[in-house]
């Protein structure tokens, strides 16, 4: 472990001198170093095992195969989570985990932002209040909700805003996600468009603000913790809901029962958990999460690291468009012999959808088209999986690099480098390990 | 916990109270943004300002122990490496 982490920190400090030291590599003009004799010798003996396609792995490339982190311990969640933070309580679902067409509960990601609220006993008995720019300002418990509105369930992804966020460099503020602040659970609920219709949205709003229970983190009852809204448009799309169930099962505390919104597609921050009130407005709203950096991304490229206040920002919307192997795990050692292996994974785009994905296990020199599923319906993940052919024993990553329906694929690295890293979605990889 | 350095304690006492150290230990970022950081958690979130020599003190720590180059917290895979200064920059 020790020499894990010591070669994490040569990786991080100067990825190419690294390179040098370790692996004895020199980076070529294009910025490709290629791997051979004593590096990849050496780099060989870090992971274990010989590298088939050594030589086109890019310079200044720490091999997913020397990562690190923590497991979460949380009443009815997976203990394979990985903790990224316990106060706020986050965290993450390494992508094996989430190979479920269906993301279980135990498996679903947590983000938090204030103090976990006590749960409560009475979840009917609930109350959320619709104000602001509306006719008629209403309050509903949530046993109201059930019997006056049409209930819809139906699979739909939840995403973090800065899921990818440790892919930029120099690194982008915030808690670092790889890519498993995702998920596709069943959602039951009310559509949030027939609560507001209910209430009579005033000719003049145009946005919503979302307000929840929980506690700001310095127990400051006055301030919130986080409250975001979106554009009305979005507000009443006939998916997003307010929900009250996760997998058929009453929505656990943890992540925001007795009722939360599920804003799908959009910055997971954009559904408030437990949920008590949703005020129309008149103008964009200027909640904590809404101005600034965060939760923002530039119109113009930032040089990579240049301080920025976020003036002249976008509002990160519809999340883009992302793919995860789910099967084989990262770090999957597979039986001498093996030659051809099944991936499989997720693809979603936000708003929109994916048209293809690619796999590759030569370092992206060849992709493969893999079969993609359509979607069950409006914002569920798209499933897929590919044959491929690994031409020995040794070390091999596994890279998924989809396409949205606008014709977009995912890059190489990060795009559009932004002070808390939102966006980032480079290709999926997973290391395995053909035995010798 | 926090790694042992000069300004160790004084950091500890004055981000503590409302989260844990990990969100502070997963970060590797300059001066300017620590500093970025420090205001906003002023600004936002009822951090009781820091006095200058604290401030420095407390600065000085951060940016030493999770500076850009220091290994932050938690995995982080992919090492794109940057362009090494910002060719861009008048100064
Ligand atoms: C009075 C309360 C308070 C104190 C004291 C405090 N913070 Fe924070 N800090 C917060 C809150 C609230 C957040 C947002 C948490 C969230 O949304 O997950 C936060 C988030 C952060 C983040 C993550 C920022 C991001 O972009 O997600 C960092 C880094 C951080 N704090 C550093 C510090 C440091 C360093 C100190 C001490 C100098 C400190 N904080 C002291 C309240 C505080």
């Amino acid at each position: 472990m020790r020499q894990e982490r010591g070669l994490h920190e040569l990786y991080t400090g100067d990825p190419e001198r690294a390179d040098r030291v370790v692996f004895g590599r020199n980076a070529g003009p294009d910025r490709r170093g290629f791997l051979k004799g004593a590096g990849l010798a050496a780099l060989g003996a870090a992971i274990g095992a010989a590298i088939p396609f050594g030589r086109y792995m890019p310079a200044g490339y720490l091999p997913v195969a020397l990562a690190q982190d923590k497991k979460l311990v949380f009443p009815g969640k997976d203990g394979g989570l990985v903790l990224l933070g316990d106060r706020p309580l986050v965290a993450e679902t390494p992508a094996h985990l989430l190979d479920d067409r269906v993301t279980p509960t135990a498996k679903h990601f947590i983000r938090n932002n204030g103090q976990t609220p006590e749960p409560v006993a009475n979840a009917d008995g609930w109350e959320i209040a619709i104000d602001g720019e509306v006719n008629t300002p209403l309050k509903l418990k949530v046993g109201e909700l059930r019997t006056r509105f049409p209930v819809v369930s139906q699979p739909m992804v939840l995403e973090c805003g800065g899921n990818g966020r440790t892919q930029f460099q120099p690194p982008a503020r915030g808690n670092p996600w790889t890519m498993g602040g995702v998920g596709c659970a069943t959602w039951t609920g009310v559509r949030l468009a027939d609560v507001l219709r209910a209430a009579g949205p005033k000719p003049g709003a145009i946005y919503t603000a979302h307000f929840g229970a929980d506690l700001h983190l310095s127990g400051d009852a006055d301030k919130q913790p986080i409250s975001r809204g979106v554009r009305l448009a979005k507000a009443m799309d006939p998916n997003t809901l307010i929900a009250f169930a996760m997998n058929g099962e009453p929505l656990p505390n943890i992540h925001g029962g007795p009722v939360r919104l599920i804003v799908p597609g959009w910055t997971g921050s954009a559904s408030q958990k437990w949920l008590n009130k949703v005020t129309l407005r008149d103008k964009e709203h200027d909640g904590p999460g809404m101005t600034g950096t965060a939760y923002r991304v530039p119109v113009a490229p930032i040089f990579p690291g240049a301080n920025h206040d976020g003036k002249g920002f976008r509002i990160l919307e519809s999340m883009p468009l992302r793919s995860i192997v789910t099967a084989p795990a990262d770090g999957a050692r597979l039986a001498a012999g093996t030659r051809d292996i099944t991936v499989r994974g997720h693809a979603w785009a936000g708003d929109l959808t994916v048209r293809a994905v690619d796999v590759s296990v030569d370092f992206g020199q060849t992709w493969v088209r893999a079969d993609l599923t359509v979607p069950a319906n409006p914002f569920a993940w798209q499933h897929f999986a590919a044959r491929l052919r690994l031409p020995a024993a040794g070390y091999y990553e596994v890279w998924a690099r989809g396409t949205d329906s606008e014709g977009r694929t995912q890059p190489f690295a990060a795009p559009n480098w932004n002070p808390q890293g939102y966006g980032g979605n480079a290709y999926h990889r997973v290391a395995i390990l053909v035995e010798a | 916990m926090l790694p042992a350095g000069p300004g160790r304690d004084e950091t500890f006492y004055a981000c503590v109270p409302c989260h844990s150290t990990q969100i502070v230990r997963r970060q590797g970022l300059s001066r300017e943004r620590w500093a970025e950081t420090i205001d906003w958690m002023v600004a936002r979130h009822n951090m009781p300002a820091l006095e200058a020599p604290e401030r420095t003190l407390i600065l000085d720590y951060l940016v030493q122990t999770f500076g850009p180059g220091a290994a932050a917290e938690g995995p982080r895979p992919f090492y794109t490496p940057p362009p090494r200064r910002n060719p861009f920059q008048t100064q």
